[in-house]
């Protein structure tokens, strides 16, 4: 499938930026790369957020939501793997609810507070800084040490918490933003409950 | 391929007969689609998802397993039909970017040469597949619903999602793509009828019969069903964006040289402001794009 862009070149109507008119004739193997390069950078500056806040904030504002379903699949299975039998289907949808119904509770409630906030954008970045917990609950079921894996789920949820208040401070006037933040240590910290008594 | 002498990448292959009819498969079809290989991913992921759901008494996952796998393969139907079946298929592609204001746009864009001339093959399975899977889906998540197995509503809600925003964005990206045709077409029958002769009664003719065409394409009740709520009076075609690729796709070849020059097939861009919050009716034609 090489790039073929045909007799006429193509006008922009409306000047659209260059990279949307290479959407269309690129291969299918620059797309894969290019989305998983999206999704790992955006990963990689959960875990370490490297460059100024404002580049920071940059990079998560183009949401995508592949990242937020892999670690909610990651998520849910971990938890319901330490299960008890008869409830694993239970643990494994109630997982996936309770992140999607969550992040977008937790963002409708930035919104009404008046934060200019993209609904979308918003429930990404919750569901990327979830991260931390995903990383404490895959160790949490190969560590049995009580001590250790509170430690674990502790800085997780201090970790989860701090990336995402990065985000949503930017959103609200100073007044109103520890009425958003709670929430979203709220989140965090039911996330980090689950993953400890798993 | 059982029509003798019928090369698959042969422009001139009328495909006769519709679907329900005995001479034609989907193995005929996707065999007669100008990417073969395409046409059976875009047709594949998503109805593998939808028969490993409806036979799962025979497969016999646990729930989570199948949860699972199902999710997989919706995701990956997802990525493949909009970014590969769209582009290559018909022509089309939407996204989604963010303004610098921080809001989410929807952006829409058209291939300057397959948007207008899509092969009646391509274009049958492309929207056939985009918008039965969401129907089903719907189907079998109110089958859910009602016998009160919240887990499998959780799924059938997911797949509706997955499956139904990509119906939406091409559904959208097809109105914009014949929003400007429409408009390359008026303005090359004014042109024409200014410049004398029966240019504008072929101009005509030709909106007319992207409005008017339901011949080639199958009585799908189910697609009717989903679209006719969104459908206005103006489109009364079941599948809108059949409208564009089946019938006149011989005339565009023919009128390729008015079209390019009014530059009217260049990039198309359009887009529609606010984010995606889906408060606002999807199907709204009325949106300015």
């Amino acid at each position: 499938m090489a790039a073929t862009s045909g007799a006429r070149s193509p006008a922009a109507v409306g000047g659209s930026p260059p990279q949307e008119i290479q959407e269309l004739d690129e291969t299918v193997v620059a797309t894969v790369l290019r989305d998983l390069r999206n999704v790992a950078g955006k990963l990689r500056l959960v875990l370490l957020p490297t460059g100024s806040p404002e580049q920071t904030l940059k990079e998560l504002r183009n949401w995508d939501l592949w990242g937020p379903l892999l670690l909610c699949l990651v998520l849910s299975l971990s938890l319901s793997f330490g299960a008890p039998a008869g409830q694993v289907s239970l643990v494994f949808s109630g997982v996936f609810v309770l992140m999607w119904a969550g992040a977008a509770v937790v963002t409708l409630n930035a919104q009404l507070l008046g934060g200019s906030v993209s609904f979308f954008q918003s429930v990404c970045v919750l569901g990327y800084c979830l991260f931390p917990l995903v990383i404490a609950a895959v160790a949490g079921l190969l560590i049995r040490n009580g001590v250790v894996r509170s430690v674990l789920v502790v800085a997780g949820w201090v970790w989860a918490t701090r990336a995402s208040v990065v985000f949503m401070q930017s959103l609200l006037p100073p007044s109103k933003r520890a009425l958003a933040i709670y929430p979203v240590g709220l989140f965090y910290l039911v996330w980090a409950w689950m993953v400890y008594v798993e | 391929m059982a029509q003798a002498g019928a090369s698959p990448f042969e422009d001139d292959v009328q495909v006769s007969g519709e679907i329900g009819d005995e001479q034609t498969s989907w193995n005929n079809i996707i065999c007669k689609s100008s990417r073969p290989s395409v046409a059976f991913f875009t047709v594949a992921f998503r109805f593998a998802a939808l028969i490993l759901y409806l036979l799962n008494g025979f497969v016999g996952m646990d729930y989570v397993t199948l949860f699972v796998v199902t999710v997989l393969l919706l995701a990956c139907d997802f990525w493949t039909i909009k970014n590969v079946s769209g582009r290559l298929l018909v022509g089309l592609r939407w996204g989604t970017r963010v303004t610098e204001t921080g809001q989410t746009e929807w952006y829409f864009l058209t291939h300057p040469e397959r948007a207008g001339n899509a092969k009646p093959a391509d274009s049958r399975i492309f929207w056939l597949s985009l918008f039965l899977a969401p129907l089903l889906w719907l189907l079998l998540g109110v089958a859910a619903l009602l016998s009160f197995s919240l887990d499998w509503l959780v799924l059938c809600s997911f797949a509706l999602a997955l499956t139904g925003t990509n119906t939406y964005g091409y559904y959208k990206c097809s109105a914009a793509a014949r929003q400007r045709l429409q408009q390359a077409l008026a303005d090359s029958a004014i042109k024409a009828a200014v410049g004398g002769g029966g240019g504008s009664a072929f101009g005509t003719a030709l909106i007319s019969s992207m409005f008017g065409s339901s011949g080639a394409q199958p009585a799908s009740g189910g697609a009717a069903a989903a679209a006719a709520p969104a459908a206005t009076a103006a489109r009364g075609s079941p599948a809108p964006g059949q409208a564009v690729t089946s019938k006149p796709g011989k005339a565009f070849e023919g009128d390729a040289t008015g079209l390019g020059d009014d530059d009217a097939g260049g990039f198309v861009h359009s887009s529609e402001g606010g984010d995606g919050v889906p408060s606002r009716n999807p199907f709204d034609d009325d949106v300015a794009v």
